[in-house]
């Protein structure tokens, strides 16, 4: 464990913006995976797409760096997610090829464990059923349930009132259960 | 990470996300990682390459640069002479720009004299 790795993000952020490229190389390894994985679920596992998101969303954050206000209410994180979520929206409207298909394919095809291989299955089922909803709720469900943002953050990112939220989850979460109750049985019991 | 309250609990739909939280952090792909810490680079050299400019410049060239300056120093010559010369030399300066006759040597030092003195 080297010293950067205690660092918050803000710091880090702020050691690169001195030119420390190992701030950099902590930030990528702690912000980008899960950028990716936010990134390729809304854009309903396009991960090619996803990929670029994450590159143009990692670039747009080291521009910022020397502009960073540390002492602000943003982290990097959050912001980073942020940007991504901007971008997709932006790629979505413009009409990306989404192949529904290729979300069914596992990532990892090696055999592991039961309970890991059911809650792989689960994943794909939940990803496959997120891409079903309309970008917004899509957005909204994903930042409040999977990445565990609140509902006032996910407000703010997305520009609309907290009401809002409340509303887009709460369809969304009627579409995915729309989705999912016919594998219900078959994907609850691991 | 804010957990859903009690009232955002679902028993139908927290496995499911559940199990996109615990797989949310895979690995990122080498290439991927090369390229983004490649763009980290470039940006940093890019910032470095960029040279500083002083505070003082940055407010010159807000002001417009030397064509506004200039004009500006033209302005405020124009207004000390105005505001050093007597009424009387303004009244008869008056009289001759509207009139058909303007006597500048009541204004400006008579030249041949100047000369005359060196």
């Amino acid at each position: 464990m080297s010293d950067h790795d205690a660092l918050s993000d803000d710091a880090l952020l702020l050691l690169y913006a001195k030119g420390d490229m190992a701030a950099a190389r902590v930030l990528t390894a702690r912000l980008a995976p899960r950028c990716l994985a936010f990134s390729t679920r809304m854009l309903k596992g396009d991960r090619a797409e996803a990929e670029d998101v994450t590159q143009d969303a990692m670039l747009r954050l080291w521009r910022q760096a020397p502009k960073w206000d540390a002492d602000g209410t943003a982290k990097p994180g959050t912001w980073l997610l942020k940007v991504a979520g901007n971008l997709c929206i932006d790629r979505l409207r413009k009409g990306v090829h989404v192949d529904l298909d290729a979300i069914d394919a596992p990532a990892d095809p090696a055999p592991g464990p039961m309970e890991q291989m059911a809650a792989q299955d689960r994943v794909r089922a939940l990803d496959a059923a997120l891409a079903t909803l309309p970008d917004r709720q899509r957005q909204a469900v994903i930042l409040r349930h999977i990445e565990g943002w609140s509902n006032p953050e996910i407000g703010l990112t997305m520009d609309i009132t907290v009401e809002a939220v409340e509303s887009l989850i709460s369809r969304a979460k009627r579409g995915l259960k729309a989705v999912l109750a016919p594998q219900k049985e078959e994907l609850s019991d691991g | 990470m804010a957990e859903p309250k009690q009232n955002e609990k679902d028993p139908e739909l927290d496995l499911f996300f559940a199990a996109a939280r615990t797989e949310a952090d895979a690995p990122l792909p080498g290439a991927l990682h090369a390229r983004i810490l490649s763009d980290a680079h470039d940006a940093a050299a890019s910032r470095e390459s960029t040279p500083r400019v002083p505070l003082w410049r940055r407010i010159w060239n807000d002001l417009g640069g030397l064509p506004l300056v200039t004009g500006l120093a033209t302005a405020t010559l124009a207004g000390l002479w105005i505001g050093g010369t007597s009424p009387a030399m303004l009244d008869t300066f008056w009289d001759n720009v509207a009139g058909e006759t303007l006597a500048l040597d009541t204004y400006f030092l008579d030249v041949d004299s100047v000369l005359e003195g060196i």
